[in-house]
């Protein structure tokens, strides 16, 4: 939202803040400034000038000769604008001018004729957007006058507004906050109020809006807007479009409220607020022909729609420069409803955005007075009658802020003079509770029976509404009945009595609900509590200490002081309770400002409270810790050294977006069914959500192609791998790692597992199995003891083809946590001192067997691979292996004898149990 | 055996190298060796002559002996002096192990959780995918909260969404420890928002959160508790100041800024406007506040006995000052020119 300085100013009693310090206000207040730009000064020789005289330039179609008159003299000017025409008041650059842009006016011969001067339209001198013609003026400008004059410099203010505050959408909510913040006040608006009729035929019943207010004003001929009032708007970001439409823009800008101006010539009484039928259509304004649903809330008169509620009038019923009456609108919508249809019409508007956030019922008639008034004085408006239908109870919002509890929740010690203080700067009414002064300004006032706030207000009490009233003031709910509240209360003896307890007799009346009572809950709906036994409390008063108790009294009649006497002697005497501990400690709110609907809870005010008085008074202190037990987190370790690791492997560390798309799935033969999809992607790349790093891998790989031949990267990220349909994927956390080498990438690959499986002290084995994006006999199951926990092979080179790289491409994928859980810590071998005896063996083995049955079959010996190779000259079926034998000795230096002997009892286990033979 | 000592002493004088030299040793006093074998051979002359030959024989030993070992410090010392006399650069490059890159907010991330441990935070991590009750309902954003728009949501086709932030790990661990109380955790991970990307923002990014819940926890703890944080994250000298703001999930709801680190707070860098904090001499880094005491309903601890804090904050704007680097897209492209630098 953008809005001027100066504007903000004019709304305060002190005007002489500067631009920044209204900033800082804003800024203090919790109101996110996002720029400050000061619209620069129109330079002073550019003026306001009479088009005399318009003919066309001999030499150029598109040109016109043009005479313009200034309060000085006349001067000739060459203009290319399409809406040139004699008797309108233009902006005149005159000779030496500097345009915002930084364009100097020069004197200048166009075609042959000679131009003293430029004709500006509003895009040029930065007031606003239109530059398909020149800017014209209201014809009451007087002549030679700067434009700086008409459009004085003003600083304009970007700012963000939280959420949760209507009111500060609005020039009046800002100024609040500013005044808050520094040591003025706001200003109120307080325009003449409208009187409303009440005239049948004119609203339909029951109209479906929480309040609709509708005026009939008369209008001259709309014209321009005042000067000040368009510079405002335009600064705002708000088109100027009339009068009319002008003074409910500003009027919105201004209050908050939302408000539309309906032909009243074209609009055929009764106004309706309903939901569309289906298939209803709609012109809205801005030329857009809408079919409209049932979800859609619109204004319809007798014929049909004529604007959608909140977001944009129709066509049909537009004001324009022939509008001689106007109906004016000015309601509260629902700002559910208004925020769906704006996201379905894609139309956000000025007026949707300040519906959305739930606007009071008490502001329309405030909205509609002001432009009420600024239509008498800028657009010839003449009042006729106004109309109004309340749908939703203006509730009033009563908060109790016990100030220990205040002084707790921000750490630091508040006196209640302070907090009423810092209440009172944002227009919060507060008071330091006195519950025996509040009780009794109510003596006298009539009893009766069945009385409630809804119905009766301060006017008239029963028994039980007394007391909820007066404890209402400080926001405590102690039920409706007198049942509800002595089964709320807290039991106290009688000799423990303090002001304020509630007194409790069987009473007189038979007709007491004796079984249940109803608690307002937070949300606003009404719990149902059961009485079990039930039992009969009919009757309830006050105590307000030296021995006495005020009470609605039914044979009074009215609310009476007693003596504590004809409770406790009551033989149908029940005893006493209290509903709060120290209502001495109670600063009392008993009516929030209606603009303020975010204020529900003590919190609420609490914030408040510290926002007047400044975080930067709040001590910092640091909490104390006293854990039951520490969690200690081993894992975090693990993950670091898995890092360290791959680090040392000389591995890049990357991070990838979690989503990918269908193509990226498909090309590595992936099925997108497997994979969760968003409803709503970004984009068709980013629209499934991976059950794999590998697609995100190959997107690095190629996103890095020109980087070097030789790439390694790993990642460790959670991914989703979609369960029941409807339920939560599982988020197992993943190590991927990619490799490319020019070749034996695998290897490389390999390595680097075997380097985690060392340094985590785990056995991970490689069990070969096929999958599809893998090339054939290059892939291998991980597994970690019996559970497999991930993959790793040689990418299929057809992939990596099409991918146009050269080089081998080997990944690998595994479960991290219960990889990191089985890591254990290693145990030590006590080091021989004698030397050890090593043998190479190299033996033809079969294809089918693996290193890994190898390392099996040898398990007890101190087997090592050093190298394999694969060649046509080997028998078929065969591949060639170089394998070492240690053998180490704790006491001696072993002997060639035993040496030779473990030679051949390895050659001998391999050759019977694995078919392998000594290579000749 | 005859043995002739000055031809052993000038073969010993003219060795040339080392090994050579090693080569006369075992000839001369090696086991076969001719001294030896002259010293062997006294033991078969008669007992009258073994007295003067053996004395002799030992004399030519230890002659030998002092020869060879003369010139094998000679020897030794003239092939360190070759050894030496070939030319080096000393500032040339050295031979570099081919070590990895460390991502940067990884890099941050795990400086963080170091820093929260140290102030007695445990980490806890949950599900990106959530359930929209713990990642918008029981942070009081309802369906038709307001507030959802400030959070732009994916959702997913049958059900649930990607986590929008980690605020929702503080719901389940709250629901998860509420008979466990109190609680210090931080929450490190990944969220996503349906929004456009610019240089500011990604679609998806980290954030770090931070939860205490105990008995008497205020609004001064957590300015005391952002206070240290930022000093530990951004250095000594910085100072936090706090703005009001508005969260559904916290009362009272703060902005959390720190003095620019780059111009101290002064908003001036050599003269000039400082870039990184656009010369107000703050850098917005997250929100905060007291959790809204619904929240805790929410969960099922009671908020007359317990009261708490969040903060939250994203560990790519830290990256992205720490390492100087105007575009937080660079972090998730990944471009190993880009990578290569950390």
């Amino acid at each position: 939202m953008k809005i001027t300085s100066g504007w903000i100013k004019d709304a305060l009693r002190r005007t002489m803040l500067t631009d920044g310090e209204v900033v800082e206000a804003l800024e203090r207040a919790g109101i996110e400034v996002e720029q400050v730009m000061s619209s620069n000064e129109i330079d002073k020789k550019i003026v306001a000038a009479l088009v005399k005289k318009v003919v066309q330039h001999p030499g150029a179609d598109r040109l016109k000769l043009v005479q313009v008159q200034t309060g000085e003299g006349s001067h000739a000017i060459v203009c290319g604008a399409p809406n040139v025409r004699e008797g309108m008041i233009v902006a005149l650059a005159q000779i030496g001018a500097i345009l915002p842009s930084g364009d100097r006016i020069e004197k200048a011969k166009l075609r042959g004729e000679v131009s003293e001067g430029m004709l500006c339209s509003e895009f040029e001198l930065e007031l606003g957007q239109d530059h398909n013609g020149i800017m014209e003026l209201s014809n009451d400008t007087p002549l030679g006058i700067p434009l700086s004059e008409i459009f004085p410099a003003d600083t304009v203010i970007d700012i963000k507004t939280p959420a949760n505050r209507w009111d500060v959408q609005s020039v009046v909510g800002l100024a609040r906050e500013v005044a808050a913040m520094t040591s003025t006040k706001s200003i109120p608006l307080a325009p003449p109020p409208v009187k409303f009729l009440d005239k049948p035929g004119v609203l339909a019943e029951k109209l479906a809006a929480a309040r609709y207010t509708l005026a009939r004003v008369k209008v001259n001929q709309p014209t321009h807007s005042p000067r000040g009032m368009s510079a405002r708007l335009r600064a705002a970001g708000v088109r100027t479009i009339g009068s009319v439409v002008d003074i409910t823009n500003y009027v919105l800008m201004e209050t908050g409220q939302p408000l539309h101006a309906f032909d009243s010539a074209k609009v055929t009484l009764p106004i309706d607020v309903r939901h569309a039928h289906k298939g209803e259509r709609l012109v809205t304004l801005d030329g857009v022909k809408r079919t409209l649903t049932e979800a859609d809330l619109i204004i319809a008169d007798a014929h049909g729609p004529i604007a959608l509620a909140g977001l944009m009038g129709g066509q049909s019923s537009e004001v324009s420069t022939e509008t001689r009456e106007i109906l004016l609108e000015s309601a509260v919508f629902d700002g559910v409803t208004i925020r769906k249809m704006a996201q379905r019409h894609g139309l956000r508007t000025e007026a949707s955005a300040r519906f959305e956030r739930g606007l009071p019922v008490t502001l329309p008639p405030l909205g509609l007075a002001r432009a009420i008034e600024l239509l008498e004085e800028a657009a010839g408006g003449e009042f006729v009658e106004a109309f109004d239908q309340l749908n939703e109870w203006p509730w009033i919002t009563r908060i109790g802020l016990p100030v220990a509890k205040l002084s707790k929740l921000l750490g630091i010690g508040i006196s209640h003079k302070e907090t009423i203080a810092a209440l009172a700067k944002l227009e919060i009414p507060a008071a330091t509770f006195d519950i025996v002064g509040e009780t009794h300004k109510l003596i006298g006032r009539p009893y009766r029976f069945g009385a409630s706030y809804k119905t009766d207000r301060e006017t008239a009490f029963d028994c039980s509404y007394l007391v909820d009233y007066i404890y209402s003031l400080i926001g405590l709910q102690v039920g409706f009945t007198a049942l509800g509240q002595y089964e709320i209360g807290r039991p106290v003896e009688l000799d423990d009595l303090k002001p304020g307890d509630a007194l409790f007799t069987k009473g007189d009346r038979e007709d007491v609900v004796q079984d249940h009572y109803f608690v307002r809950s937070g949300d606003g709906s009404y719990v149902r509590h059961e009485v079990k036994p039930a039992h009969k409390v009919g009757h309830v008063g006050i105590y307000m200490g030296d021995g006495k108790v005020v009470h609605a009294s039914p044979s009074a009649g009215k609310v009476a002081e007693a003596e504590l006497a004809k409770f406790t002697e009551d033989p149908g005497f029940l005893g006493a309770r209290r509903f709060a501990n120290d209502l001495s400690d109670f600063v009392s709110v008993p009516e929030v400002p209606w603009w303020r609907t975010d204020l529900k809870l003590i919190e609420d005010l609490a914030e408040e409270v510290v926002r007047v008085i400044g975080y930067d008074k709040i001590p910092a202190t640091i909490p104390s810790w006293r854990p039951r037990r520490i969690e200690f987190d081993h894992l975090r370790s693990v993950r670091r050294r898995l890092r360290d690791i791959l680090w040392a492997a000389g591995s890049f560390e990357v991070m990838t977006y979690s989503f990918v798309s269908a193509d990226q799935l498909k090309s590595l033969g992936l099925d997108t069914a497997d994979h969760l999809k968003l409803k709503n992607p970004l984009s068709s790349e980013q629209a499934y959500l991976r059950s794999s790093l590998l697609p995100s891998h190959m997107a690095t790989l190629e996103r890095n192609r020109m980087y070097a031949k030789a790439m390694r990267f790993y990642e460790i990220s959670g991914v989703f791998v979609k369960r029941g349909k409807g339920d939560q994927p599982d988020e197992p956390l993943r190590l991927g790692a990619t490799v490319l080498e020019p070749e034996a990438g695998y290897r490389v690959a390999k390595g680097m597992l075997d380097a985690i499986a060392r340094e985590l002290n785990v056995e991970l084995t490689i069990r070969p199995a096929s999958d599809a994006q893998y090339a054939p006999g290059r892939y291998g199951e991980i597994w970690l003891a019996g559970t497999k926990i991930g993959g790793i092979g040689q990418l299929h080179p057809a992939l990596v083809r099409a991918m146009k790289f050269e080089g081998e491409v080997a990944h690998f994928e595994v479960d991290l946590t219960p990889l990191m859980n089985a890591g254990i810590t290693r145990a030590y071998v006590p080091v021989s001192t004698f030397p050890t005896m090593v043998r190479d063996v190299t033996m033809l083995v079969p294809l089918a067997v693996t290193w890994e049955d190898i390392r099996a079959a040898t398990a007890n010996w101190d087997v090592m691979f050093v190298s394999d190779y694969y060649g046509e000259e080997l028998p078929q079926g065969m591949n060639s292996l170089t394998i070492r034998l240690r053998l180490t000795l704790p006491d001696r230096t072993p002997t060639e004898a035993e040496a030779a002997a473990l030679e051949e009892s390895v050659i001998n286990r391999l050759r019977r149990k694995l078919g392998a033979a000594v290579r000749g | 055996m005859a043995v002739d000592k000055s031809e052993m002493l000038t073969s010993i004088a003219n060795a040339s190298s080392l090994t050579e030299l090693e080569d006369l040793r075992v000839a001369y006093l090696g086991r076969k060796g001719s001294v030896t074998q002259s010293l062997k051979a006294i033991g078969g002359m008669p007992p009258s002559e073994r007295g003067e030959a053996g004395k002799a024989a030992n004399a030519l030993r230890l002659e030998i002996e002092a020869a060879l070992s003369a010139k094998e410090g000679e020897l030794s010392r003239a092939e360190v002096e070759s050894a030496l006399s070939t030319p080096m650069d000393v500032t040339a490059p050295g031979e570099a192990p081919r070590l990895g890159h460390r991502h940067p907010v990884s890099v941050v991330l795990e400086e963080l959780v170091d820093l929260f441990w140290q102030m007695g935070y445990q980490v806890a991590e949950g599900p990106e995918v959530e359930t929209e009750w713990h990642n918008f309902e029981a942070l009081l954003v309802g369906k038709d909260h307001p507030a959802r728009d400030m959070q732009d949501t994916f959702y997913l086709e049958e059900a649930h969404l990607p986590r929008t932030h980690t605020s929702a790990v503080q719901i389940r661990y709250m629901q998860e420890h509420k008979g466990d109380l109190p609680i210090r955790i931080v929450a490190p991970g990944k969220v996503y928002r349906n929004e456009d990307e610019d240089a500011r923002h990604s679609w998806s990014f980290y954030q770090i959160e931070g939860l205490v819940v105990d008995q008497g926890i205020s609004l001064s703890d957590l300015k005391g508790t952002l206070e240290q944080m930022m000093r530990g994250i951004l250095g000594e000298n910085t100072k936090v100041r706090l703005r009001s703001n508005y969260f559904p999930y916290t009362e009272p709801s703060v902005e959390m800024d720190a003095t620019c680190v780059i111009c101290a707070g002064s908003g001036k860098l050599a003269g000039k406007v400082c870039h990184l904090c656009s010369g107000t001499g703050w850098l917005e880094l997250g929100g905060a506040g007291m959790v809204h005491p619904q929240v805790l309903r929410n969960v099922g601890i009671d908020p007359e006995i317990y009261s708490g804090f969040a903060f939250g904050f994203g560990p790519e704007r830290l990256a992205a000052i720490k390492y100087g680097v105007d575009d937080v897209r660079e972090f998730w492209r990944p471009n190993f020119k880009f990578l290569e630098q950390f």
